[in-house]
């Protein structure tokens, strides 16, 4: 017995016109600065995305006196998915988050990286990363 | 591509650029200001208001679809295509004086 024809299956979703649509910003011994939106990504229509994977790197290249709160974060329609805060005042401290979501993303959705340092003085290194595949509805 | 924009403060998005997708170029904000603005943003504290700040540009990335062909700028036709029923990037003057 036959349950389904192959040939008017729809195909998977990585096989509907996939781009590689990954968006991040790196950024070496930057001073303090603002709340920055160092890089966003809007679905198109008729279009859907899937965060495959993200990466969010602080790194202390110099100390600040006195420090702040430098962060980095990820967020998606608006609401904070993920959020990196260095809290250690000390030169080569690092951390970072490796996360693979797999968010799928509707149509017109926005995913934002940021980053800020209301620190005085010091410098930091920041990688943003959101690896996304967008593909047909 | 990349292009030189128009860099805009909003209190939810901060320093951002208005475009639909981009990746902001480290080190390319322009012009530096002495005590307020360096080559990847403003510092803390600083008023959005402030004068010096009416000029502000960074280089980003875009998408090459969002580009005329033709003449290699924005094109808000390519943008409202491809946004197409976005609140916003669907909307007449969309991209106006994004690009500088």
């Amino acid at each position: 017995m036959r349950l389904g024809n192959p040939s008017t299956q729809r195909p998977v979703y990585y096989d509907r016109a996939p781009l590689a649509a990954t968006v991040g910003a790196d950024s070496i011994n930057v001073a303090p600065h603002g709340l920055t939106t160092r890089a966003t990504y809007t679905v198109p229509a008729a279009r859907k995305g899937i965060v495959t994977n993200v990466y969010l790197q602080i790194t202390r290249q110099t100390v600040a006196a006195p420090k702040g709160r430098p962060r980095v974060t990820l967020s998606i329609a608006a609401f904070t998915q993920a959020l990196l805060e260095l809290t250690e005042n000390v030169a080569d401290k690092t951390i970072a988050l490796a996360w693979t979501p797999q968010y799928v993303l509707l149509p017109a959705q926005v995913l934002n990286l940021q980053t800020s340092d209301d620190s005085t003085g010091g410098t930091l290194d920041y990688e943003t990363y959101a690896g996304i595949m967008e593909f047909d509805v | 591509m990349r292009l030189r924009v128009r860099v805009n403060y909003s209190e939810l998005l901060g320093w951002h650029v208005d475009l639909p997708t981009y990746q902001m170029v480290a080190g390319s904000f322009k012009p530096v200001v002495f005590r307020k603005v360096h080559a990847d943003g403003v510092l803390p504290g600083v008023d959005p208001r402030d004068p010096d700040l009416a000029s502000l540009t960074c280089l980003v990335e875009v998408r090459d679809s969002y580009l005329d062909p033709d003449t290699g700028k924005l094109s808000e036709p390519a943008v409202r295509r491809i946004h197409k029923g976005h609140p916003v990037w669907d909307q007449e003057g969309c991209v106006k004086d994004v690009q500088r």
